[in-house]
């Protein structure tokens, strides 16, 4: 007995060395080419009736992706992607040319794509590509020349991943980039419909590519990044590791955009703590100096590395091996429904595959009640309205664009859709709620709705410039002083007083710095406000057809005037 | 006619005195002071190379844990473990190092804001170490740009917004 107990204990040895020698620096799930090795992790495992992924340095084995709920095997046909893309035209067409190709009778949004798919995208740091390439085609329809370009099985895909998902894989748009094949477009895309339908776009153009083919030096044991890009030895894996491979990178995209794997809630889950070396030699959650507290609450080996990499395997599990998640740390199954999954699960006899849990869907259908019932007194609403859409407010005092509806949309949606999260009780509410109005990019309010919410927004701007204009009061004889000067000169003083006027008035100074207390950006801000009492004052000399002197009621007017508020 | 006069030349000096500066006029040093505005308020106070331990330990308290060799204090000021680092040369501050969790100054200090401030020669030389690093799996979740005119180091996040992951401010050579 004591013989074989000694026996196991070195088998557990070789299978632990056997793992290492297949290298840390390999990202997540890359177990395939030592899939025997994972299955007699996994016999050994079973008779000692112990989870595989104890050992395992992955969250998932290919045999438990292939049993997950609602895996979609098929690849979506071009009859569905044109399906989809029929829906998303609408009737206006336009006339463009972009890099070369001249559009006629085409839709903007697929312009757009076109646009997108064909730039040449600056880099990290903000940098312009050296050269920005011309193509060219005889084509008037984006379809027929972004075959050309990409190939008529790949153009379709490729679109379809950009419009529906917000992924780039154009090989035309980033450096070092290679183009996908269309059976690697295939599995890209049901990497992506392994995430709720609610869950993206999280950006609208994000990249996503393969590196440049053959390169081995470079990458070499990687299967792929945060950039996203992919490696050649992704390729080398199965096809439901590759498939792993991309779900893990979304993992990390999906933690990227609210920062939840930085986040204190998430960082106890585990109990990660972080001393760095020397000051400055930790900086985030990818650093090496993390140590996992609870390390019993890793789904996997390669989760213990960091809070990252924790994050993106309880991502994996979540979504392809929901009842192993719910076993090892039944908070951060919780965790990942309120903050990734948007309330989907995943677990046997739950009703999957649709989206009636989804708190998006009923968030957005909240605001638009909440939208039609606020009340005139909420002063919430409008303080919120004037933070949130203060620029275009400001610039649509200058001249009215589309700006301030689009604004509203957002800035109000949010607000609403904040308030919906509030009333469902989150467990991890800071960071449930900062995803869900994440996930929210504007709410269609209705016409009526509409209008009475402009108003009510453009009144408190008034408001705030009245209040101003009780300052200018100070200058007004300065102003008498000018009554010689050429109504463009007296207009330029005017306003280069009452800007000095506003940065007296504490309120609205209060407003116009809310979004940037610390002064990084106030320069925007403040020249318009010079531009918007400049037009004002134009306005009133040219009333008058005359030169008049700017006194509050005659100032109170214009504003009223150029806010359509009389 | 005098007071007008009068008050017209406070307005002039006023407007030539205050009157905000485009971005990307940035003064030596004032680059560092711009960024320290992301510390907490107790923490701006310390600076590198003049705030001496006796101070640190007067204005933050005792640390919540000293490194073995005592050459630097951790706190946690903002909410996580050891956000906060400060490191000695002797008896003087050299560095202070702070992750932001603060999310509102995360995005006032996003990348894509504060980018006009950084001098173009450190954006390219960050540009060009970034390019050349091996790309391991963990590459490009966060960048990094230092600029050693002003030693300052910061960290920013790779995601839609680019938002300012931590900031280390050393003493100026």
């Amino acid at each position: 007995m004591h013989a074989k107990r000694v026996l196991l204990v070195c088998w557990f040895a070789l299978i632990l060395l056997a793992f290492s020698a297949l290298g840390y620096a390999t990202g997540p799930d890359q177990c395939n080419k030592g899939d025997d090795v994972s299955s007699r992790v996994e016999a050994i495992s079973e008779n000692l009736q112990q989870p595989a992924h104890v050992f395992a340095r992955s969250a998932v084995t290919d045999k438990e992706l292939k049993r997950a709920a609602c895996l979609r095997t098929e690849p979506f046909t071009n009859q569905e992607i044109t399906r989809w893309l029929s829906d998303q035209l609408g009737t206006e067409k336009i006339a463009a040319t972009v890099h070369g190709v001249a559009f006629k009778n085409e839709s903007p949004f697929l312009i757009e794509l076109f646009r997108k798919l064909t730039t040449r995208q600056r880099d990290l740091f903000g940098f312009d590509p050296p050269v920005q390439k011309k193509f060219k085609s005889q084509c008037e329809q984006v379809m027929c020349a972004l075959e050309e370009i990409f190939g008529a099985k790949e153009a379709p895909k490729l679109v379809y991943m950009l419009g529906r998902y917000g992924m780039n894989g154009s090989h035309e748009a980033y450096e070092s980039a290679a183009p996908w094949t269309p059976q690697e477009l295939d599995e890209l895309i049901l990497a992506f419909s392994d995430l709720p339908a609610t869950v993206l776009p999280v950006e609208s153009n994000k990249r996503l590519v393969h590196y440049t083919r053959g390169e081995s030096r470079v990458g070499a044991g990687v299967h792929a990044n945060a950039l996203i890009e992919v490696y050649d030895r992704w390729n080398q894996g199965t096809k439901e590791s590759r498939r792993h491979t991309i779900f893990h990178e979304f993992g990390h995209y999906l933690a990227d955009a609210v920062e939840a794997d930085v986040h204190p809630d998430w960082l106890k889950l585990s109990a990660w703590t972080s001393k760095p070396s020397r000051p400055g030699s930790k900086i985030s959650a990818v650093d090496d100096s993390f140590r996992m507290g609870m390390p019993e609450t890793a789904v996997s080996s390669y989760g213990r590395k960091n809070p990252a990499e924790d994050f993106a395997e309880t991502v994996s599990a979540y979504r392809y091996n929901p009842e192993w998640l719910k076993k090892v740390n039944a908070k951060k199954y919780e965790f990942m429904k309120e903050v990734i999954f948007d309330g989907i699960e995943y677990t046997r006899g739950k009703k999957t595959c649709d989206l009636t849990g989804s708190y998006k869907l009923s968030a957005e259908q909240d605001a638009r009640r909440l939208a039609s019932e606020i009340s005139s007194d909420d002063n919430v609403i409008d303080e919120e309205l004037l933070n949130a859409c203060h620029a275009p407010l400001l610039s649509g005092m200058i001249k009215e664009g589309p700006e301030i509806e689009k604004c509203i949309t957002g800035g109000l949606g949010s607000l609403l859709v904040r308030r919906s999260a509030d009333a469902r009780k989150f467990r991890y509410g800071a960071l449930a709620r900062k995803a869900l109005v994440a996930k929210v990019f504007e709410i269609p309010f209705p016409p009526e709705v509409m209008r009475t919410i402009k108003k009510r927004a453009m009144r408190k701007m008034s408001e705030y410039y009245r209040e101003a204009m009780l300052a200018w009061n100070r200058f007004n004889s300065l102003v008498d002083d000018n009554r010689n000067k050429d109504p463009r000169q007296y207009c330029d003083d005017w306003t280069k007083s009452s800007y000095l006027a506003f940065e007296q008035v504490q309120d609205f100074k209060k407003v116009v710095m809310s979004k940037d207390p610390d002064g990084v950006i106030p320069y925007e801000h403040r020249e318009k406000i010079r531009a918007v009492m400049l037009e004002a004052c134009f306005t009133v000399q040219s009333v008058h057809k005359e030169r008049v002197v700017m006194t509050p009621s005659a100032l109170s007017a214009a504003l009223d005037q150029a806010l359509g508020l009389e | 006619m005098s007071r007008a006069l009068g008050i017209f030349s406070v307005c002039f000096l006023l407007s030539s005195t205050f009157l905000p500066e485009p971005l990307g006029r940035v003064h030596a040093g004032e680059l560092a002071k711009k960024f320290s505005q992301v510390l907490p308020r107790e923490l701006r106070s310390v600076v590198p190379g003049k705030t001496t331990r006796q101070e640190v330990l007067k204005t933050l308290g005792n640390p919540a844990e000293r490194s073995e060799d005592g050459r630097a204090y951790y706190y946690e000021l903002a909410g996580k473990r050891y956000d906060t680092s400060i490191e000695f040369a002797g008896e003087t501050v050299y560095s202070v190092h702070f992750e932001s969790v603060d999310s509102e100054k995360k995005e006032a200090f996003a990348f894509e804001r504060v980018r006009p401030l950084i001098p173009e020669t450190d954006l390219k030389r960050a540009a060009e170490q970034f390019r050349s690093a091996s790309p391991t799996h963990e590459k490009g979740r966060i960048f990094e740009i230092r600029v050693p005119s002003e030693s300052l180091t910061l960290r920013f996040r790779n995601n839609a917004k680019k938002s300012l992951q931590s900031i280390r401010l050393g003493t100026v050579p």
